[in-house]
C-alpha cells in the first residue's frame, strides 16, 4: 500500500479580533482623586479582560485608547494584545472636547469597514466622561452611526459624578432593553466597580456570550511479539 | 444592570448568611464574573467555599425559588458545584447561594483548548465524563440550558470535569428558562425562540462542545463566514448561523457551507483546523455520530445523538488509541485496519515523521455493537469492554496485557472471575483459567464470559 503523503500540522484554533477602545475624558475637571482612580482601574483591568476572553476561545482581543482634554488623540494607537497591555498615565488638565474624540472613533471604525476581508466581533466603545462636551458632538455622533462597525460595537459608557451630561452619554451608547449602557460612579469606589463591569460585561456581550509525550506505557506491540497462531500455549 | 450594584463589596452592608443553616457567610475575594452576578471566594462554616451573587436585575423571585429546589437535591454527581445553601444579606431583597469551590488542578477548557493542552487521552476522557456528567443530570429529570465552554473546567491531568452555572438548571418540562443559552452553544429552536431549553437542546449544546473540543472549530462555521455580509459577528449574524439557516461544515448532501482550508479561504474561520482533524485524524465511525448531530440533529431534536452514544463514541476513541515511536498519540480507525496494512503509516497529526507500527486490535462483538480496542503494552480491559450491557466501570482491570518472562512474546492475561476460551481456525478452545495469559496472534478467537472477541 502507498504511503500517505504526510499531512501538515493541524492549524490552531480559529481567532476573531476584537477592538476595545477606552474613551477617556481628562479634562481639568478630572484633576485628583477622579483621574488617579481612573487610571488604577484600567491600568487594573487588563487581569479582568484577561479573564473574561479566558472564558471562550476564539477572541483576539486589541486594545487601543483616546483621550480628551483641548483636543482628542490616540492614547494608545496601536491595537494592542491584552496580554502586553499598558497603560500610560492620564493627565488631566484643559477642555472636554468629547466631539473631537468621537471623530477619531469615527474614523478607526470607518477603517474597520475599508479593511478588505476584515472580520471581527463587534468592537467594544467605552466612553467616560465626568462633564459637558465643549465642543459640538452632534455631527460626530450622527456621523459615527453610520459607520457599520459602530452600529454593531458594543457601546458603554460610564459618568463620572454629578456634573456628566447623560444625556450626551445616553445618545453614545448601545441600549439594552429600552436602556443606554450608561453606568454612574459617584465614587472612587464606583468608579473602580464601573470600570471592572464594563471591562468584564462588554467582551461578553460583544462575543454573544453569556502535554507532555508518554513514551513507554502505550507503546504499541510489534505484530512479530505474538505468539504465532500455530498452538496456543498459555503463559 | 447596575456595576457592582448589589455586590458584596459595593451594595451589601449587611452580615450574609446562609439561609437554612443560618451560618454566617463571608466574601474574601472577587473571583470573576459575568452579566448575572459576581463570584467570590467566601468563607462559610470554616471552609472556603464559591459565592455567587447576583446583580439585582438577576435576583428574581424565580431564580429564588429554583436555587431553593436545587439545594435541596442531591448533586446530580461531584462534577458538578452544585449550590448548597442560598446566601441572604440580612437587609435587602438581594441574594446568592453558595457552592464548593473548583480545586485549584482544575482549568478552564477554552484555555486548555486554545493551547491545545488536552491531547487525546485526556482529552477523550473529558468528553466521556462530560456525556457522563450531563447523563446523570438529564436522569433526574433536570436540564442544565445553557452548556457552553465557560461552565467547564477540566483537570489537565485526567482529563476530569467540573461544571459550574448550575443555578440555571431546571426541571425538564418547565414552562420557563432562566436563561436564554449561549450563541454558539444553544439549540437551533432556542435561539429561534421557538421552544424553550430541555434534555434535547441540551444535547445539541453537549454535540457542539464535544465537536469544538475534538475538531478545534465550530461545527457551523465553513465558507460562508466568507460573506461579507456575515463579516461581523453579531447577534443578527448569530441567528442566521446558529438559528435560521444552521449548515453543517461537513453536511455530506451539502457543501455550501463546506470546511475551507486556510489556503482556499485566505482566512481559518471558515473550519482550516476542523478540516485537518476530518481528513486526517478521526475515524469513520465518529464522523457518522456528528453529521448526525448536526444534520437530522439540527431539525429534529428527537434525532440527536444521546449521552449514552457520545460515551461509547468516547471509549471508543481511547480504546484506538496507539503511539508513533517518538511517542505521539495516533487513532487507529479499525474501518480502515486490515493486518499489515490500512494502518496510519506516519505519524499524526504530522508532528513527526516515524512510524505508527501496525497494532494488534481486539474486536468485541456485544449487543450494543462492536467496540475495537488496540492492544497496546499497557492496555486493559474492564467491565465495559466484557459486560453485555457496557457498564461505564473503569476501576478494576478484567484483563491486562502481560509479556512472556524471558521472550518477546506478548499477550492477553486474564484477571477475571470466569475462565476464557482461547482458539484459532481449526483448533479446539483452550482454557485461559484466571491469572493465565494467551499470545497474541491475528485470527485467535476468544471467549471471555459473555462476550466474544477475535484479534486482527
Amino acid at each position: 500500500m502507498a504511503e500517505e503523503s504526510l499531512p501538515r500540522l493541524a492549524p490552531p484554533m480559529a481567532k476573531r479580533q476584537m477592538e476595545f477602545i477606552w474613551i477617556a475624558d481628562c479634562s481639568s475637571s478630572m484633576a485628583g482623586e477622579k483621574i488617579a482612580t481612573l487610571n488604577q482601574a484600567i491600568r487594573e483591568s487588563k487581569s479582568v479582560l484577561q479573564g473574561a476572553i479566558e472564558s471562550q476561545t476564539g477572541v483576539d482581543m486589541r486594545v487601543r485608547a483616546i483621550k480628551f482634554a483641548d483636543r482628542a488623540e490616540w492614547h494608545i494607537h496601536d491595537p494592542t494584545p491584552v496580554e502586553s497591555f499598558q497603560w500610560p498615565d492620564l493627565v488631566a488638565s484643559g477642555e472636554t472636547m468629547m466631539g473631537e474624540a468621537i471623530e477619531l472613533v469615527r474614523q478607526s471604525m470607518e477603517q474597520l469597514d475599508h479593511t478588505k476581508g476584515y472580520r471581527g466581533y463587534p468592537p467594544v466603545l467605552v466612553l467616560i466622561s465626568d462633564g459637558d462636551p465643549s465642543d459640538d458632538v452632534d455631527k460626530p455622533l450622527a456621523a459615527l452611526m453610520k459607520i457599520g462597525w459602530a452600529k454593531a460595537a458594543t457601546r458603554m459608557a460610564v459618568a463620572i459624578g454629578a456634573g456628566a451630561n447623560r444625556e450626551v452619554l445616553g445618545r453614545f451608547a448601545s441600549q439594552r432593553e429600552g436602556k443606554p449602557l450608561v453606568f454612574d460612579a459617584e465614587n472612587k469606589k464606583e468608579l473602580i466597580a464601573a470600570i471592572n463591569f464594563v471591562s468584564q460585561s462588554a467582551p461578553q456581550m460583544s462575543s454573544g456570550a453569556p502535554g507532555p509525550v508518554q513514551f513507554d506505557s502505550a507503546a504499541p506491540i510489534d505484530r512479530r511479539d505474538g505468539g504465532g497462531s500455530d498452538s496456543i500455549v498459555t503463559f | 444592570v447596575t456595576p457592582g450594584g448589589g455586590t458584596p463589596a459595593a451594595g451589601g452592608h449587611g452580615k450574609l448568611h446562609c439561609r437554612v443553616s443560618g451560618e454566617p457567610v463571608v466574601p474574601l475575594r472577587l473571583l470573576g464574573g459575568g452579566s448575572q452576578g459576581e463570584v467570590w471566594l467566601a468563607k462559610c462554616e470554616g471552609q472556603e467555599v464559591a459565592l455567587k451573587w447576583y446583580r439585582s436585575a438577576f435576583a428574581t423571585a424565580l431564580q429564588h425559588s429554583n436555587l431553593e429546589k436545587l439545594a435541596r437535591r442531591t448533586p446530580p454527581s461531584p462534577s458538578f458545584m452544585w449550590p448548597r445553601d442560598l446566601v441572604l444579606d440580612g437587609h435587602s431583597t438581594g441574594f446568592g447561594y453558595v457552592m464548593p469551590l473548583v480545586p485549584k488542578e482544575f482549568r478552564k477548557l477554552p484555555t486548555l483548548l486554545d493551547r491545545d493542552e488536552l491531547r487525546y487521552r485526556k482529552l477523550f476522557t473529558m468528553g466521556l465524563n462530560l456525556a457522563e456528567s450531563f447523563s446523570h443530570l438529564h436522569a433526574g429529570g433536570l436540564y442544565y440550558g445553557d452548556i457552553n465552554w465557560g461552565a467547564i473546567f477540566v483537570r489537565p491531568e485526567d482529563g476530569a470535569v467540573r461544571i459550574v452555572d448550575n443555578d440555571n438548571v431546571i426541571t425538564d418540562g418547565s414552562k420557563y428558562a432562566l436563561i436564554g443559552g449561549t450563541p454558539g452553544f444553544a439549540a437551533p429552536e432556542l435561539v429561534l425562540h421557538q421552544h424553550l431549553p430541555s434534555t434535547k437542546s441540551d444535547l445539541h449544546s453537549l454535540a457542539v462542545l464535544l465537536f469544538y473540543s475534538l475538531f478545534k472549530h465550530h461545527p457551523l462555521e465553513g465558507r460562508r463566514m466568507l460573506d461579507p455580509r456575515l463579516a461581523a459577528k453579531t447577534v443578527e449574524v448569530c441567528d442566521e448561523i446558529y438559528g435560521k439557516d444552521p449548515r453543517f461544515i461537513f453536511d455530506p448532501k451539502d457543501a455550501s457551507n463546506a470546511a475551507m482550508s486556510v489556503e482556499e479561504a485566505g482566512t481559518d474561520l471558515a473550519g482550516a483546523p476542523a478540516l485537518y482533524y476530518w481528513n486526517h485524524f478521526y475515524p469513520k465511525a465518529l464522523k457518522r455520530l456528528f453529521v448526525r448531530a448536526f444534520t437530522d440533529g439540527l431539525r429534529n431534536p428527537d434525532a440527536r445523538v444521546t449521552e449514552a452514544e457520545w460515551q461509547s463514541a468516547m471509549v471508543q476513541l481511547r480504546d484506538l488509541l496507539v503511539n508513533c515511536s517518538v511517542g505521539h498519540e495516533n487513532l487507529i480507525d479499525p474501518a480502515a485496519h486490515a493486518p499489515g496494512a490500512g494502518t496510519p503509516r506516519v505519524c499524526y497529526p504530522g508532528r513527526c515523521e516515524a512510524k505508527v507500527a501496525v497494532p494488534f486490535l481486539l474486536e468485541l462483538k456485544g449487543p450494543l455493537g462492536t467496540e475495537y480496542v488496540v492492544l497496546n503494552r499497557n492496555t486493559r480491559l474492564f467491565r465495559y469492554h466484557l459486560e453485555r450491557a457496557r457498564p461505564l466501570d473503569f476501576s478494576t482491570p478484567l484483563a491486562e496485557m502481560a509479556q512472556k518472562p524471558g521472550t518477546s512474546t506478548w499477550g492477553l492475561r486474564n484477571l477475571s472471575p470466569v475462565e476464557w476460551h482461547a482458539s484459532t481456525v481449526g483448533s479446539a478452545p483452550t482454557p485461559i483459567p484466571h491469572g493465565r495469559a494467551v499470545p497474541l496472534a491475528a485470527g485467535l478467537r476468544l471467549q471471555m464470559g459473555d462476550i466474544a472477541g477475535t484479534v486482527t
